[in-house]
């Protein structure tokens, strides 16, 4: 019985194939056979998704240990992310609105209602941390003058670190850190009363509210 | 529980006096003239909202689309038949004689019943609807039409789009890219299921697009991205945060730098940059429709009350616990306040109670809305009819007393479609006062507007089947033997509401058009 002709030259050509890419990713490793001008390719594109409302809500509360039932209360008692801006932040609402799916597209509102989630938990976050800094979780040890102003000291730019880490899993970069400290420096100059709490809110909303901090 | 009273009266004759007469002009016209309302408070209430208009650009046209979900038929209300008027009363969906009410020079017609419960639900129904119909028969057109769908969604979603009439865009949609240039959001949608679809216009504005609005009652909290929560920075420092938030921080991100371009992250960039457009015009107090009270304590938060929360209490009191309310407030409050040119509202799928009387509380939508008429067909029809136009007419009252430009009301330039999936079965068991119906693609729809040809029964109903038929399109006249299609009345929708229509291969339907 002979084999069949096809079969044999279909298996040639996928050894073929093999052998072809497990040298192009060879050479990609090695860096051998490529240009040596050309820039390292960006990181890959993979699927973003947006963070949902209750993701949204539980990350926030893990990231800024917060009572998530109480992180946002619109007037003081009307629940953000499960009630008030649920559908806005890409929640659904089967039961109360009929409504079946996730909103496929941002509302409106979802960057507003965002912002109004973050601010609330970032406003709670540093309140607890001036109130004790010792056991602060973002801004710990951080020291303020008497008249309010931020102490520099190591414990401003760990602050910082502490933050991205909780928040990304990462470490900022340089830039991100003289960027944030920076910003104190502006923060202070715009509103000197209270600019360290200011800044303490501002950078943990700005970050907090970042495409890294809404998508995935 | 809704108590009406004063005599209705048709809308006054001197209205431009009425609408330049602030709070005087405004009583007069719902206590002498409409009269839904015990409203002394009133009388103490502040001039009525005027909207910021522009009198040197071209008025614009307001679409509200009601949805009466589950299948609102029409043999119920408006073109229902007393027993005496057909030859085999016995087996179809006729009335008594005497619950049936007309108008003079008219053929539209009314119902008017009561029942002690709907269906196995021990809830009574007393149902009016030739209050409405007296007091605005002038502006009530009916257009019977034949539908292509007994599912409920489809249906709901043809009734919006004329079953793909103009390349899958909605009415509403078709409103907004017309009527709604410069406006923030000229299309907000609170209905749900198929009333709440998107249209499949792939050429739309993409200004013109829904914006889908879950709760009413909340909306207004996300037109700020800060005010009202205590402790926020001032306006300067916020806009520094987010200065260095989108200049500095997420240029660095290792993540944006790879996912800058995802369709995604690109949507949220332009609706973030979008955001200062509603900060800066103050919406999050502008449509707060509710007034400062301990449960809802605005001013703690340094959030304002509706200026006008009397007059939006007088005309809808149940003001936050009502869903349809709620709606049909935020609907008035978006066009008025510049924000909307077409507002979609209408009834949900669950069951809503007043129980402001703890003793005997008041069913006001059944499961499933309309389509509770597969257990209890009259009952069902007459309450909810009654609840559609209790709403609409203290939205209209609104509308007729708030002024639009030059004299004129926004109700003079407003349109309500009250669209539905589709009728319902003609015929019953011989001689049962309650029963069950199926679904029936005959029907009519229901348009209240000073644009549209009011007053008017466009087809009419077969005395045998109770099946509607269609008329001439130019002229009106009753066709029998002619059926209205889903695209015919769409496109006498847009026409009366002057969209220009040029290349979308609609047809022309005049009649549907008040002459000029």
């Amino acid at each position: 019985m002979f084999p069949n002709i096809f079969y044999m030259i279909f298996m040639c050509s996928m050894v073929l194939s093999s052998c072809l890419r497990d040298r192009k990713v060879a050479h990609q490793l090695t860096g051998e056979g490529q240009d040596s001008r050309v820039e390292a390719a960006p990181p890959s594109q993979g699927q973003v998704k947006r963070k949902r409302s209750s993701l949204l809500k539980n990350s926030l509360a893990k990231i800024l240990a917060l009572d998530p039932k109480g992180m946002c209360l619109e007037l003081g008692r009307l629940p953000c992310a499960d009630v008030v801006h649920k559908v806005s932040l890409g929640g659904m609402d089967a039961y109360g609105n009929a409504q079946y799916r996730y909103p496929e597209h941002a509302a409106a509102t979802s960057a507003m209602s965002l912002d109004r989630l973050v601010l609330s938990a970032c406003s709670q976050r540093a309140g607890l941390d001036l109130l004790n800094p010792a056991r602060a979780v973002i801004f710990k040890d951080v020291e303020l003058s008497v008249d309010g102003r931020l102490m520099k000291t190591e414990a401003v730019a760990q602050a910082i670190q502490t933050l991205y880490q909780r928040a990304f899993l990462r470490n900022p970069t340089e830039g991100e850190v003289q960027s944030l400290l920076d910003f104190y420096e502006a923060v202070y100059a715009e509103q000197s009363i209270g600019a360290a709490r200011n800044w303490m809110v501002l950078s943990c909303y700005s970050v907090l509210t970042s495409l890294e901090a809404g998508f995935y | 529980m809704i108590r009406r009273t004063k005599k209705p009266e048709p809308f006054a004759l001197d209205r431009r006096r009425l609408l330049r007469g602030g709070a005087s002009g405004l009583s007069t016209l719902l206590l002498g003239a409409s009269g839904p309302f015990s409203l002394s408070a009133c009388l103490k209430s502040g001039e009525v909202q005027k909207g910021k208009i522009n009198s040197s650009e071209a008025p614009r046209k307001f679409l509200f689309v009601f949805g009466a979900m589950g299948g609102a038929s029409i043999n119920d209300s408006f073109l229902a038949r007393r027993e005496s008027e057909v030859k085999t009363p016995s087996i179809l969906n006729v009335f008594p004689d005497q619950l049936i009410k007309g108008i003079d020079g008219s053929d539209l017609r009314a119902v008017d019943m009561a029942a002690d419960a709907i269906g196995a639900l021990p809830f009574p129904v007393k149902a009016v609807q030739s209050r409405f119909l007296s007091k605005y028969h002038q502006d009530i057109m009916v257009a019977t039409v034949s539908g292509t769908s007994v599912a409920h969604p489809t249906a709901q979603f043809r009734s919006v789009t004329g079953h793909d009439a103009w390349n899958g865009r909605t009415l509403q949609e078709a409103v907004a890219a017309h009527h709604g240039k410069g406006l923030l959001l000229p299309n907000i949608n609170m209905a749900t299921v198929g009333y709440a679809e998107h249209g499949t216009d792939a050429s739309l504005p993409s200004y013109a697009i829904a914006e889908t609005i879950a709760d009413p009652a909340f909306f207004p909290f996300g037109m700020h991205g800060y005010k009202g929560i205590q402790g926020a920075p001032s306006d300067k420092l916020m806009n520094m945060a987010r200065n260095l938030r989108d200049q500095q921080l997420e240029p660095q991100s290792p993540f944006v730098q790879a996912n800058r371009s995802n369709a995604l992250i690109q949507e949220w960039i332009a609706a973030r940059s979008r955001q200062r457009l509603f900060e800066d015009s103050d919406l999050i107090n502008r449509l707060n429709p509710f007034e400062d009270s301990k449960d809802l304590p605005f001013k703690d938060f340094n959030l304002e009350p509706n200026k006008d929360s009397e007059l939006l209490r007088a005309a809808f009191p149940d003001l936050g616990a009502d869903p349809l309310q709620t709606q049909a407030c935020l609907a008035y409050l978006s066009i008025t306040q510049g924000l909307t040119c077409t507002a979609t509202f209408g009834l949900g799928m669950n069951v809503s109670v007043d129980g402001k009387d703890i003793d005997s509380p008041l069913l006001t939508n059944t499961p499933t809305a309309f389509d509770y008429s597969h257990n209890a067909h009259r009952s069902t029809q007459a309450l909810l009819w009654h609840r559609v136009l209790d709403t609409l007419d203290r939205l209209i009252t609104l509308l007729k007393a708030t002024e639009y430009r030059d004299g004129e009301s926004y109700w003079d330039h407003s349109m309500i479609y009250i669209a539905t999936e589709f009728g319902r079965d003609k015929k019953r068991l011989a001689n049962l006062r309650e029963f069950p119906t199926g679904h029936d693609v005959n029907n009519g729809v229901v348009v209240i507007s000073p644009m549209a040809q009011g007053g008017r029964v466009l087809g009419g109903v077969d005395g045998e089947t109770l099946q509607t038929y269609g008329f001439n399109p130019e002229t009106g006249e009753p066709e029998r033997g002619r059926q209205m299609s889903e695209k015919e009345i769409y496109a006498g929708i847009l026409q009366a509401l002057e969209v220009d229509t040029s290349g979308s291969g609609l047809p022309s339907v005049k009649a549907m058009r008040r002459k000029s």
